[in-house]
């Protein structure tokens, strides 16, 4: 049951489920939430790829894992930035709606 | 096939986390998805868990359980009102998405079902050889990331940050603004 498909299956319905946030919600939060879920099935397929698949010799043993941590890392100061440029927009535009925001200048 | 408890448990870890995961992207209130991505978070500490994984698991529950879903609901509080929250979504968009999440997702599985060099794996504590390698294979990566993190930081409140203009005298709905602002600055 624990197999490395099960890992892939997983990690793409996540890698789906946050692409349709990313095409089809309005608000800009949402749309960072489904980058959040695209960023966590990467992570586990990382993961899923350093603990089930033969490793070749010349890479360390667990720098999938270790690349994970990187990619954790990022994402945290990916939202960062980001909830701070969706306050800034909503402090000039008093809206959020990504389809609505068609300037970058006030 | 004889399932253990472990396979029980690694079946309802994932189908807690799929689910939270559609709660994120179906529900329209978006205080109810922040939580649902918090428990989502959750289910992929534990997925990472049954890899042998435990340490990334650990920084998984710290940093995006207790870091990010936190900061997602304080901007949701400080961007709108938490009763009208998302309004009614455009319904052409939604037939759209669905065809290209569905050919993604048909590329997905001729992947998934290429062959794999499979080995079983040996699990075993994972935390010192990660701190090892990344003091030794993986320094420079390292402390760069920790320079992009400080630049994070500044730039974040460089970003959230109000500009006080000094000597303009404030009415009710600018002086509403600037007290937004300032709690924006707080949280980043």
């Amino acid at each position: 049951m624990i197999t490395l498909h099960s890992y892939l299956i997983i990690s793409a319905i996540l890698f789906l489920l946050g692409l349709f946030a990313v095409l089809c919600r309005r608000n800009a939060i949402a749309v960072l939430m489904g980058i959040e879920l695209i960023i966590n099935a990467s992570g586990l397929n990382l993961i899923a790829f350093n603990t089930f698949v033969k490793q070749s010799s010349l890479t360390h043993a667990l720098s999938g894992q270790i690349f994970s941590i990187f990619i954790i890392i990022l994402a945290a100061a990916e939202a960062a930035v980001a909830l701070a440029i969706i306050l800034s927009i909503y402090h000039h535009f008093r809206k959020i709606d990504v389809m609505d925001l068609e300037q970058l200048k006030y | 096939m004889n399932w253990e408890i472990k396979d029980f448990l690694f079946l309802f870890v994932a189908i807690f986390t799929i689910a939270h995961a559609v709660v994120v992207v179906v529900n329209r209130n978006l205080v109810r998805s922040a939580f649902a991505l918090l428990f989502s978070f959750l289910g992929v500490a534990g997925l990472y868990a049954f890899a042998g994984a435990d340490f990334v698991a650990a920084i998984q529950v710290m940093v995006y359980v207790g870091g990010i879903s936190i900061l997602f609901l304080f901007a949701i509080m400080l961007t709108s009102h938490v009763t009208r929250v998302e309004e009614a979504g455009n319904l052409v968009r939604i037939p759209l998405g669905i065809i290209v999440c569905l050919a993604m997702g048909i590329i997905l599985v001729f992947i998934i079902y290429s062959p794999w060099a499979v080995v079983t794996p040996n699990l075993e504590p994972t935390t010192a050889t990660i701190g090892n390698a990344l003091l030794q294979e993986y320094l420079l990566p390292f402390e760069i990331v920790s320079v992009l993190l400080i630049m994070t930081m500044i730039g974040a409140v460089m970003l959230a940050r109000v500009e006080r203009k000094i000597g303009v005298i404030c009415g009710p709905e600018q002086a509403s603004t600037e007290t937004a602002g300032d709690t924006g600055e707080g949280t980043e």
